[in-house]
């Protein structure tokens, strides 16, 4: 049986990178990696929280998240797809279409 | 024994993260991110979750990153970096209120974590499993949910062809 606390504090570490990854990285797709670094974080406190209080819908709700980011990572990989081709751009900076 | 391993993979997992993090090369990254997925996967089995174990495996570090790697090699993206090198006021503010974050997000924990404690017990999982378990909640109480993310993965399958398709 591993403390939670240890658990929490790794989840809370590497969300901590995630962020810091989407701050200091400018190329969109390792941003997209580091958001699914962050979702993988809190998936993490999930767990650890389900088997701290013997719940299963810490486990349930782990499921659901997985759901999303597989369809968040279809999307935003196709969006940088799109960019790509209509402007050669995979760097965050060149991308300011909605800039006024 | 578990918590040595625990130690091992967190670190691992650590490591991996900083691997997404300082790597030039997004393939690197994305290797990396793979490793670090693969340990969390391990912790979660630590934490007897199997269920969530084979899918961490089978959905993240398999289908997700696999389109990932496949995007990075369809895209020419081996120009940029010379930007994230550079140290600028900026990152460095940010990355002062990223460490604080974290801080901050340890200090509840010092209180502990009291809740409502639910019904799977060492006894349930003795008898029936855990992803018996979480099948029988998930076809019965969160049926309408587990409904809604089939029709969202659908949505998320049509936007990514649509928004990937040459003429818009």
């Amino acid at each position: 049986m591993i403390p939670f606390e240890y658990a929490m504090g790794l989840s809370a570490v590497l969300f901590g990178l995630g962020v810091l990854g989407v701050l200091v990285r400018r190329n969109v797709i390792v941003l997209l990696m580091c958001v699914e670094l962050m979702l993988n974080a809190v998936n993490l406190a999930f767990v650890a929280v389900a088997d701290h209080l013997d719940s299963v819908e810490g486990l349930l709700y782990v499921f659901f998240v997985m759901t999303v980011a597989a369809a968040e990572a279809a999307v935003g990989l196709a969006i940088v797809v799109a960019l790509y081709r209509s402007r050669r751009a995979v760097h965050a900076d060149e991308i300011n279409l909605l800039k006024g | 024994m578990a918590l040595a391993l625990f130690f091992i993979f967190a670190a691992l997992a650590v490591l991996g993260g900083l691997g997404v993090l300082l790597c030039r090369n997004p393939i690197h990254s994305a290797l990396s991110l793979v490793g670090t997925m693969v340990c969390l996967a391990v912790i979660y089995l630590l934490h007897d979750a199997e269920f969530i174990f084979a899918i961490q495996i089978m959905v993240y570090a398999g289908a997700i990153m696999t389109l990932m790697v496949f995007v990075i090699m369809l895209l020419d993206v081996r120009h940029e970096e010379a930007e994230t090198a550079r140290v600028t006021p900026a990152k460095v503010i940010g990355g002062v209120l990223t460490g604080l974050m974290v801080v901050l997000l340890l200090v509840p924990l010092a209180a502990g974590l009291t809740g409502r404690t639910g019904g799977m017990t060492e006894e349930v999982l003795a008898r029936v499993g855990s992803v018996e378990y979480l099948a029988e909640k998930l076809f019965s109480a969160y049926l309408l949910p587990f409904e809604i993310a089939s029709v969202l993965l659908l949505v998320g399958l049509v936007g990514a062809v649509t928004l990937a398709k040459k003429k818009l």
